[in-house]
């Protein structure tokens, strides 16, 4: 399956914003660093709800409301990082394809991503405490587990 | 022993030969170094957003530093510990590395920031710890965290990239 996308990737890696990226030192660069930096704030904020969800942190304030004023700030940094991380790929997309850790990195992606978006999100919203203390703290383990996985994957591209 | 002799003596020692050379080990250290980061920095901005008042207004800010503390003390731990390894491993081009030096700087300006915090207006933290906006000074030094901090990271990506 994997092999039949080649083609796609090459498309991709041969348009003009992968031209334009590949051609810029720049932007590469620049995007580099803002991906790292909105890695930092995003996985900064799974860090934090999990604390809070484990009850070592902020036990004055409802999860729901730590949830809603650092949410804002991750959704940010996911946006920025989901941003700048496509730049990249679209310059080097080949050299993804063929690199194992990449594939790794985007299993994880999308399972982080629908995890953040329906388990996490539904434990963080719940005022009616209707999960069991035993539900959150997996949740919150699970959502810690899936983005790191994406980091450490991520950075293991550059090895392979 | 000139800045440049004692770097060289450093990337001469076999420790560091060892630890440049070995296939294993020197990308898990640089692994860890950068994954650490979402210990370190990811934690001490919530800190530093408290205290400038942008966020958990509601929340003393001694609630906010105390629990955290821990988990973020052990981030920057094993991000000294690693970085000081990479470090090691590669002395002598983080000599010639302006972003080596910058960082450089900039850490040594986070640790004076932190040690002026904690030695003049966190010492009467009890007077201003239920406001919402912190005093102009505590503000300050959680914006120049933040600064720093951003820096940092900077810095030391591009001196990856261009090491």
């Amino acid at each position: 399956m994997w092999d039949r996308l080649y083609p796609y990737f090459l498309w991709i890696e041969n348009t003009r914003l992968g031209h334009g990226i590949r051609e810029s030192k720049w932007t590469f660069t620049l995007s580099e660093v803002v991906h790292l930096l909105g890695l930092t704030v995003l996985l900064g904020t799974t860090l934090l709800l999990a604390l809070r969800l484990f009850g070592f942190v902020l036990t004055r304030k409802s999860v729901e409301s730590v949830a809603r004023e650092v949410m804002p700030l991750s959704m940010g940094a996911l946006g920025l990082t989901l941003l700048t991380g496509t730049l990249l790929f679209t310059s080097e997309a080949t050299k993804c394809w063929g690199n194992i850790a990449f594939r790794y990195k985007m299993l994880f992606l999308f399972l982080s991503l629908l995890f953040q978006f329906t388990a996490l999100q539904k434990v963080t919203r719940d005022e009616e405490r209707s999960f069991s203390p035993w539900i959150r703290k997996t949740t919150a383990l699970v959502a810690v587990f899936l983005w790191f996985g994406v980091a450490v994957a991520g950075r293991a591209i550059a090895f392979f | 022993m000139s800045m440049r002799e004692f770097f060289q003596y450093i990337d001469a020692t076999r420790s560091s030969t060892a630890l440049r050379e070995s296939y294993y080990v020197f990308p898990i250290v640089e692994g860890t170094h950068v994954i650490s980061l979402a210990l370190s920095v990811g934690l001490v901005i919530w800190f530093d957003m408290r205290l400038v008042g942008w966020i958990l207004r509601d929340q003393p800010v001694s609630t906010v530093f105390r629990p955290i503390r821990p988990f973020m003390l052990a981030g920057f731990g094993l991000s000294f510990v690693t970085g000081g390894m990479l470090f090691w491993s590669l002395a002598l081009r983080c000599y010639g590395s302006p972003f080596f030096w910058a960082k450089v700087i900039m850490l040594a300006l986070a640790g004076v920031n932190i040690a002026v915090y904690h030695l003049t207006i966190d010492r009467r933290q009890e007077e201003w710890d239920q406001a919402a906006s912190p005093p102009l000074q505590a503000q300050m030094a959680g914006l120049i965290s933040l600064v720093l901090w951003v820096g940092i990271i900077t810095a030391g990506r591009l001196m990856a990239y261009f090491l």
